[in-house]
């Protein structure tokens, strides 16, 4: 049959035609994979009304206020449930929805992990939060209500909202919960899943639900115990009476009025959305207080400096080149600073600390603090500055077609248009104009292609504002436009030596600079800024590089106890140790630097050392901090030989003089502080009283440390002054620690020094200084973060695991959730086995009664999800009982595993050959002696590969207890998601370890299996004399 | 007093009754076979003696006690009979021995190694001591079998009932299970075999039970069941036949329906061709034309075709009742009838017995 | 046993097919015997008859008796089976048996 083809042209056969329709459809399939695998495309919304539109999906908490508000609110979009709010983050993230609608207090805290998320500033809604009472107990109602007005006059309520919602506290205030056993209880149920209200921290319920709960518990002469229970089961809960109050948040609407009561609200919430940051176009909203920004800095009160006078004195980065050290100087004189070679390089030092700040030009500190949310710029500049481009001088027509150029897109618009896309956060439209070959010959232009936004390189190519301004007015003015990235040092050599004819980025108009180029009019009116990071949350903007201290492994010096630790041998530490980690061991170690290898590789968790030493080596070491309060504070001094009293005299004289005229301080100043340059020893100068010999620890920096292969330090510096004044000639000897001591015991040196505490017993063998420095003992532990901008793959999933697991100690909850899931589990397997036996026997009796009952009996068991199941046994069966709900959930699963079971049992039975019954019969066995010694052992062979299936199948199934009210493995998941807003660890590890633990339970099942079969067995008889062949 | 006594027994289902009346008396040392065509209860027989079946009606004694009385210990009477089945149903997760070992061990409380020294001698009786340590299914049929009937031995039972013991063998494994059962018989056991080997049940029985109809329809020594059986039906079987019954009562019987029934039977059988109408033609020939005018308007008359395809030949045999009467000598006969007849049937005989006239003749396979 | 008849001018045929015994041939008999003296042919076709007993011999016989007056009797289309009965008895020399 010859058929013409779609096109018309040639005549086709059938199989042709149905190739091309074939061809066309793969085509349209894989065009829509592609498209949908690209995922939905990037909305941009302008205000909430933009959120209630079609084919605009919202993720809403279910049984929440927000989601009831939101059904009329957001009545065209289409909503998503969700039952835990990470679970919509996480959809939010991975842009499954398109924005989160819940509370605004609960969001504020969750943006603080997701700079990639804001929060629209208007609101949909507000709520009253109450507690949740029983309709029938207006006994109670009336109780709640009397209490909160006294808490609200008293002031307590105000103080706790502060310290809850404001400072966003993680604990209980001391005393608030007593545990007195003698008060009779009174049942709460919580969510523990939202902070800062019901949370979980180190393993403990708390917030400000959980701290009124014991307030109000005590009030009422009763002890709060909590149950912790999905969101949308509260109400239920609550219903039924199996709890007698709710605090979770719990926003008072008029559905929930109808079935339960409400206290006087004691705090009103907003019902908020978030949304991806990239998606929203509208005016720059006022975001929350700690989460990021993409505008600029509306004001400087999140940054570590509000002002260029706080910085000032602080260590800079200055790139060099540019004339920035020369304006650091001016504008900040009492700043040290370092150069480096590119504003990348400047970012890099200032986010790991190793510089405070840097001056920048405007343009590419707005773009840096788009991309780097951890750091800002002081809105006032420093001093303005305009950009523009560098020109041959021999070139005057070029500066003409350039300035006419940006005058006309001044004019016209363009320039604006410019700024808007360059600055912006689309990339999509960051393009360059098409190259274009001109008649009137080539430009070569040197870039300084490290400035975005301005010039840099982006997949390859050089773009950026002012490339993408000079390409265009070139190219249109018909020449042809090379570009050529280089350094900011060789732009200007470039130009001068007439290799390249034009030079632009970042480059500003100066008088100096204009002695040997041309510049354009200004393409861009900047300025000169300070760039610095943000503050930290929870710190305070400290001078120095401290260590924030919710960023160690141990926050307190107790929480260390009992854990491995190091001593340097022969230091006061071992005492201490002793004294304050009694729980501990601890190795020995010759040298700090022994010590911190063994801290960083996880072999021991922490060790004692001297205040200045830690405050030193932790500004420097990303990986370790120190736990601020000294366990006992410590006066650092030199140890001199008891028979050389007059050094101690000269020592004590200079230190008391260098005290009062502030040598001391100064020098406290320079070696604590970070510039390397002015950490200089005093010159050496020969004495006539003799060479005083210093036998010196030089590993504790900046007291004593190397540096160059030359001792110095504070304490270094600050004797070897006074003792050259005096007119000594100083050796420095350097040894270890703990032969220092011994070494001026010996009078092989006269006096020692390096961070040495004077302590009485050393005064026994020593006489000792003025204190040189006033320090104390504090504990070195590892960071928990690693702050540093491009970690890898690997890093980040260490520190993920870290955060999920080791923080608060976090595997304990999962250990108990675990613990929850194989008790609940073998529990139930044993009963529900019996049970199933027992259901077996009456389905295989020969009464049609009984046999029918336990066939309708295992055909519902069947039809009935389990989790519906488990649910009706809980609310319904034992309602009114107050039974632990574990019992519940091991007599429902018993149930269910009870009626498969005896199937499989009734299968395997069956299979056994009736043959060889009759044959038993035959011989005069009973039924039973039948049943057990000939059936039974030939139906387990068939039985137990299929009972294994079903035994791993429930202990799957148990995950679902948490909806009444059992923290198992899953649940625990649940909690540590709520902390960290990370979905990958919890869930991943969550199914690994039931992975783990149906394979160990399998295990032991094939081990059975194997055990059961005959042929396995040994082909001999036990206790039995057997017969010589 | 007899070992066993059966009186009166009933089996029914409601389709079919394998047994209707069953009488009968076993005593020790006896060696009964019990033979007949499928389906007429044999097996049902054997186990109604042993309960594996319920009877419906009638009574068993053993050793004098009704074992269908209520109250009885069924195990306990069970214990005194062994069973061997066709089937061998040896128990799979059980190594030989431990088959052997544990009847001894667990109802009639012997040591283990009571047991397994008894055990260990009845398989070497059996010949199967070698494989003791072996598991049945690594076992051929024939040894299977052999290792049953130790297992059975191992119970001391009275009496062993066999259930078609040989049904299920290759006939080259039928030997060795024939040789066991005859050794029992030398040792005394007292024995009842349902069995299709003829020639095993004539050699070792003291005692033939041939069933059919759902009764014990002759009963009596090999001599007399194999050599002189008294009923038509045994002596087709004993033949090994295959029977075809027409009983005729008057002179307006149905003559085409018989001829029909003939054709039939034929056809089933696979009869070559010229028998049928051999047949056909004796019947015709010799009853129609001669007999029918001498018979009075009813008598008692039947025909019996026995068909054995072993052999390729038919038995032709007529009876009628009334005074003797030979038709092939009564010249007022029609000549061509007679001729047709001797031409068909030379070895035509007739004899009167008992009352009842016979004309029996064997025919072969035709020889031009 | 079925009969059917033709006749042609002194001619009749009968076609006889099945059986022809005892309770048949008497329904031949009759037909034999309302043969009419004019007639001069008789033709028995047995083509289709399978079986042939003493009660069928003595039809065709008095059949032949009858026809030896008045012309001739012809037998036709025997089969095998029915002409060994014919031989058996030694009447196939008397009849005349066409192929």
């Amino acid at each position: 049959m010859k058929i013409t083809c779609l096109t018309g042209r040639m005549p086709a056969t059938r199989a042709y035609f149905v190739h091309q329709l074939l061809l066309g459809l793969l085509v349209i399939v894989t065009t829509g994979l592609l498209f949908g695998c690209s995922g939905p495309q990037e909305k941009k919304f302008t205000s909430l009304q933009d959120l209630n539109k079609p084919g605009v999906t919202i993720g809403v908490s279910q049984g929440s206020a927000s989601e009831m508000e939101s059904h009329k609110v957001f009545n065209k979009s289409h909503l998503q449930m969700f039952i835990v709010d990470v679970d919509g983050y996480e959809a939010l993230r991975s842009k499954k929805v398109d924005a989160v609608a819940y509370d605004r207090d609960i969001m504020e805290i969750a943006v603080r992990n997701m700079p990639e998320m804001m929060i629209l500033p208007q609101n949909y809604g507000t709520y009253k939060i109450g507690i949740g009472i029983n309709k029938k107990n207006t006994e109670l109602l009336q109780k709640v209500n009397a209490q909160l007005d006294k808490l609200e006059a008293d002031g307590i309520l105000p103080e706790m909202k502060e310290r809850w919602l404001g400072k966003k506290d993680q604990q209980l205030p001391a005393g608030v919960a007593k545990d007195d056993t003698s008060l009779p209880v009174i049942t709460i149920g919580t969510s523990g899943l939202v902070p800062p209200w019901t949370f979980m921290f180190n393993n403990k319920l708390t917030g400000y639900d959980i701290e009124l709960s014991w307030r109000l518990a005590t009030a009422l002469g009763k002890r709060p115990e909590f149950k912790i229970m999905n969101y949308d089961s509260l109400v239920a809960a609550l219903e039924t009476g199996k709890v007698d109050m709710v605090l979770a948040n719990l926003n008072e609407t008029p559905e929930r009025l109808q079935k339960i009561a409400f206290s006087k609200p004691y705090c009103t919430s907003y019902a908020a959305v978030m949304i991806r940051k990239s998606e929203w176009a509208g005016a720059d909203a006022k975001t929350t207080a700690a989460g990021g920004t993409n505008a600029k800095a509306a004001d400087n009160s999140d940054l570590a400096y509000k002002s260029i006078a706080e910085a000032n004195g602080k260590t800079m980065a200055v790139v060099t080149g540019m004339l920035l050290d020369r304006h650091t100087e001016q504008y900040l004189p009492k700043s040290p600073y370092n150069y480096y070679n590119t504003y990348t390089d400047c970012l890099t030092a200032l986010k790991t600390g190793k510089v405070e700040g840097f001056l920048c030009d405007e343009p590419v500190a707005r773009e840096m603090q788009r991309t780097n949310p951890e750091i800002g710029y002081l809105k006032e500049a420093v001093m303005p500055d305009q950009l523009g481009i560098g020109i041959s001088k021999s070139r005057p027509d070029l500066k003409q077609v350039l300035d006419a150029g940006i005058k006309k897109y001044k004019e016209d618009g363009t320039l604006k248009k410019l700024d808007q896309i360059w600055f912006g956060s689309d990339d999509s439209l960051k393009v360059m104009p098409a190259a274009k070959t001109g008649s009137k010959g080539t430009v070569i232009c040197a870039v300084a292609a490290e400035n975005p936004p301005l010039a840099y390189i982006a997949n390859g190519k050089l773009v950026g504002y002012e490339a993408s301004l000079v390409t265009d007015i070139l190219q249109d003015a018909g020449y042809t436009v090379v570009l050529q990235p280089m350094d900011f040092n060789a732009v200007i050599p470039s130009v001068a030596s007439g290799k390249a004819q034009v030079l632009f980025g970042a480059v500003s108009i100066t008088e100096e600079r204009k002695q040997s180029l041309l510049f354009s009019e200004s393409d861009y009116k900047s300025g000169l800024v300070l760039v610095v990071r943000k503050a930290a949350a929870g710190t305070a903007a400290a001078a120095g590089a401290t260590s924030p201290q919710d960023q160690l492994t141990y926050k307190t010096v107790a929480a260390l106890n009992g854990k491995p630790v190091a001593v340097l041998t022969g230091t006061i530490f071992e005492a201490v140790t002793k004294k304050v980690l009694p729980k501990s061991t601890y190795s020995q170690y010759n040298t700090y630097a022994d010590c911190i290898e063994a801290l960083k590789s996880g072999k021991i968790e922490g060790f004692f050392d001297d205040e200045p030493v830690a405050r030193n080596m932790t500004s420097k070491d990303t990986e370790l901090g120190y736990i601020h309060a000294p366990v006992v504070k410590v006066q650092y001094g030199v140890g001199i030989s008891k028979d050389r009293p007059e050094i101690k005299a000269a020592l004590d004289a200079g230190l008391k003089r260098y005290k009062q005229d502030g040598t001391l301080k100064k020098l406290d100043q320079i070696w604590f502080g970070s510039d390397e340059k002015a950490k200089q020893m005093p010159a050496t100068k020969t004495g006539s009283k003799g060479t005083i010999r210093c036998a010196v620890a030089a590993e504790s920096e900046p007291m004593v440390y190397v540096r160059n292969g030359k001792i110095v330090g504070y304490e270094t510096a600050l004797v070897t002054q006074i003792l050259q004044d005096a007119g000594y000639t100083v050796e420095l000897q350097n040894m270890n620690f703990d032969a220092a001591i011994p070494s001026v015991v010996a009078h092989k040196s006269d006096l020692m020094f390096g961070a040495v505490s004077i302590t009485e017993e050393r005064k026994q063998s020593l006489l000792f200084s003025e204190p040189t420095y006033d320090g104390g003992v504090v504990a070195v532990v590892r960071k928990t973060v690693q702050p540093a901008a491009d970690s890898s793959f690997m890093a980040g999933l260490k520190e993920s695991f870290h955060r999920n697991f080791l923080v608060e100690d976090r595997y304990k909850m999962v250990l108990a959730g675990l613990k929850t899931t194989i008790f609940i589990t073998i529990c139930a397997a044993i009963l529900g086995t019996v049970l199933g036996f027992g259901v077996c026997m009456l389905r295989r009796s020969e009464q049609k009664f009984l046999s029918t009952l336990a066939k309708i009996f295992v055909k519902v068991m069947q039809g009935t999800p389990l989790v519906v199941f488990l649910m009706i046994m809980y609310y319904i069966v034992f309602g009114k009982l107050s039974i632990n709900p574990m019992y519940v959930a091991i007599i429902a699963f018993a149930i269910n595993m009870a009626a498969y079971t005896s199937e499989m049992m009734r299968t395997g039975i069956d299979a056994v050959d009736k043959g060889q019954l009759e044959a038993a019969y035959a011989m005069g066995f009973s039924k039973v002696q039948t049943f057990i010694k000939i059936v039974t052992p030939q139906a387990l062979k068939h039985i137990l590969p299929v009972y294994t299936g079903e035994f791993i199948s429930m202990m799957k199934m148990t995950s679902v207890v948490g909806y009444i009210a059992i923290q198992d493995l899953t649940k625990m998941s649940d909690i540590i998601r709520s902390r960290t807003y990370e979905a990958f660890f919890p869930l991943i590890v969550t199914a690994l370890i039931y992975l783990v633990v149906a394979w160990s339970l399998t295990s032991i099942l094939v081990y059975l299996e194997y055990k059961i079969d005959p042929k396995k067995r040994q082909r001999t008889l036990k206790g039995v004399q057997l017969k010589q062949s | 007093m007899s070992m066993i006594s059966v009186k009166h027994l009933c089996k029914a289902y409601p389709n079919i009754t394998p047994l209707k009346d069953i009488n009968c008396e076993i005593e020790r040392g006896e060696v009964i076979s019990i033979i007949g065509p499928s389906g007429t209860g044999k097996s049902t027989l054997l186990r109604c003696i042993n309960c594996l079946e319920h009877p419906t009606k009638g009574e068993i004694y053993v050793d004098g006690q009704n074992i269908l009385a209520a109250g009885v210990d069924l195990n306990k009477v069970r214990q005194k009979m062994g069973m061997v089945f066709q089937q061998f149903n040896l128990f799979a997760h059980l190594m030989i021995i431990e088959n052997v070992m544990l009847g001894a061990t667990d109802l009639l409380g012997k040591t283990r190694q009571e047991a397994y020294d008894h055990g260990m001698e009845l398989l070497e009786s059996v010949g199967m001591a070698e494989k003791a340590f072996a598991y049945p299914d690594e076992l051929s049929g024939g040894q299977k079998q052999r290792v049953a009937i130790a297992r059975t031995l191992s119970m001391n039972p009275e009496i062993i009932l066999f259930d078609e013991p040989t049904s299920a063998l290759d006939p080259t494994m039928v030997g060795e299970v024939v040789s066991v059962i005859r050794s029992l018989k030398e040792k005394g056991m007292t024995m009842m075999i349902v069995t299709h080997e003829m020639k095993f049940a004539r050699d070792i029985s003291t005692r033939i039970f041939y069933m059919d109809q759902g009764l014990i329809y002759e009963d009596g020594t090999p001599e007399q069941i194999f050599g002189n059986p008294q009923k038509e039906r045994t002596r087709i079987f004993i033949k090994q036949l295959k029977p075809y019954h027409a009983d005729i009562k008057s002179q307006k019987f149905d003559f085409l329906g018989i001829n029909s029934e003939i054709a039939q039977f034929m056809h089933k059988n696979l009869v070559p061709e010229h028998f049928r109408d051999a047949s056909q033609r004796l019947f015709e020939e010799l009853f129609m034309q001669c007999v029918l005018p001498h018979l009075p308007a009813t008598f008692s008359a039947a025909l019996d075709l026995g068909w054995s395809d072993r052999n390729l030949l038919l038995e032709f045999a007529l009876r009628y009742d009334g005074p003797a009467y030979n038709p092939l000598t009564d010249t007022n006969n029609d000549e061509l009838a007679l001729l047709l007849v001797r031409k068909t049937a030379p070895e035509l005989k007739h004899r009167y017995e008992n009352g009842m006239n016979y004309l029996e003749v064997t025919l072969k396979t035709e020889t031009k | 046993m079925k009969i059917t008849k033709t006749q042609a001018g002194q001619t009749i045929t009968y076609v006889v097919s099945g059986r022809l015994d005892t309770v048949t041939a008497p329904d031949l008999g009759k037909e034999i015997d309302a043969v009419t003296p004019d007639i001069k042919e008789l033709v028995l076709d047995f083509d289709g008859l399978e079986y042939i007993s003493s009660a069928g011999i003595r039809t065709v016989l008095t059949a032949q008796k009858k026809m030896n007056k008045q012309g001739v009797l012809k037998l036709r289309h025997v089969c095998p089976a029915v002409l060994d009965v014919f031989e058996l008895t030694g009447f196939a020399d008397i009849l005349t048996i066409e192929k």
